[in-house]
């Protein structure tokens, strides 16, 4: 029960953790115990990034060192898998279940956009911020799916940000000042994606009072007109195209359809000859 | 059902002392249709809660797993949809998913 419980508080605490189980164990040579002492099948372990182990049974901790870094390789890599383990005795396999912590989406500004992205973002398992300078706005009301709505100049709230866990930044601001004051905050910083709204009039009046005092690598991150080609118009599809571009950049993709991707692998009608 | 709330259900099954086991994907091998970490708990009654894809799949695995919950014993089970029922070339997903079923206590 004690591992359960922690393994919910660290995902609700968005720290990144591993469940080790082990699914089965081989014994090559009956006379010798499996060298891993206390093993049995259905025995969890909780590995986290930071190098800290946990197990409700007494395991010595030591023997398990290979099974707890390829428990960490695994989450690092967001992706579950089942390893073996290979002693002179027996062999043992496990498998490793990640909770990465959820991606961090940041939503300045909170405006018609906004509503529905944070609904929609929060459907695909993002933990997202809102925030904004407008009381009125800027509130658990208008924004029941939000994690955190944050009601606070932006430059406050930019200038002391926090990006141990790399969020992901929107500028759904109501006013290109407001774009050029963050952009001045944050374009410095290591963070994988930064989204800008607006037209392009509105986008290049922002950049060319930035171009000036940044270098151009500086904007690598930035995507902006912020969202994909698909035509969006309402607050809905503008929600759609922008989160499938976050999707886009975390998943190292194109953003093209499939079937251009992939589609003449499946479409194979050859004509046998007769 | 999101994972949390999968892992929550688990530790009220603990609590209550009810009769469950956990299915987990651990292995998968072609196209099928969850994969790999998806998870369903499995009631005595045969009830569910999560889904491991469906089907006769499935259907499969919830009777291994009421074996599972009466000998309180974890076991594998291999799920082979390569052979589908509707297609002369195999089924609808047509992979391989070995499942890890352990019982909830």
């Amino acid at each position: 029960m004690e591992l359960d419980q922690r393994l919910i508080s660290s995902i609700e605490n968005r720290i990144g953790v591993a469940l080790i189980t082990v699914t089965r164990i081989r014994v090559h040579v009956s006379s010798h115990p499996c060298r891993l002492s206390a093993a049995e099948v259905g025995t969890k372990l909780l590995a986290y990034s930071d190098g800290q182990a946990w197990c409700e049974q007494e395991l010595a901790l030591a023997e398990w060192q290979p099974v707890l870094d390829n428990a960490r390789t695994a989450l690092a890599h967001q992706k579950s898998k089942t390893f073996i383990l290979q002693t002179t005795f027996c062999e043992m396999e496990y498998f490793v279940d990640v909770y990465p912590p959820p991606l961090h989406v940041i939503v300045a500004g909170a405006g018609h956009v906004a509503k529905p992205l944070v609904e929609m973002g929060k459907k695909l398992g993002f933990y997202i911020t809102v925030i904004c300078d407008r009381p009125q706005y800027a509130n658990v009301d208008q924004f029941p799916w939000a994690d955190e709505v944050i009601c606070r100049p932006y430059m406050d709230y930019f200038r002391s940000l926090d990006i141990t866990d790399k969020p992901y930044i929107l500028l759904l601001t109501r006013g290109h000042q407001y774009d050029v004051a963050i952009l001045r905050e944050i374009l410095h910083l290591s963070v994988p994606y930064i989204g800008m709204i607006g037209s392009r009039r509105r986008i290049s009046g922002v950049f060319s009072q930035l171009h000036e005092a940044y270098p151009d690598s500086e904007f690598e991150h930035v995507y902006a007109p912020i969202g994909l080609d698909i035509g969006a118009q309402t607050p809905e599809e503008i929600a759609v195209s922008v989160l499938a571009e976050i999707l886009r950049v975390k998943n190292h993709k194109s953003g093209k359809s499939l079937k251009e991707e992939i589609g003449h692998f499946i479409v194979d009608r050859q004509v046998e000859d007769e | 059902m999101s994972e949390l709330e999968l892992l929550k259900r688990i530790v009220e099954i603990k609590s209550t002392g009810a009769n469950a086991a956990l299915a987990t994907v651990i292995r998968t091998k072609g196209s099928t249709p969850r994969k790999v970490g998806a998870k369903m708990i499995i009631y005595a009654d045969g009830t569910i809660a999560g889904t491991i894809g469906g089907g006769c799949g499935e259907g499969e695995v919830i009777e291994q797993a009421i074996q599972v919950i009466a000998e309180k014993k974890c076991t594998q089970h291999t799920v082979d949809l390569t052979a589908g029922l509707f297609y002369e070339d195999g089924g609808i997903c047509g992979g391989i998913q070995v499942v890890f079923i352990e019982p909830i206590h």
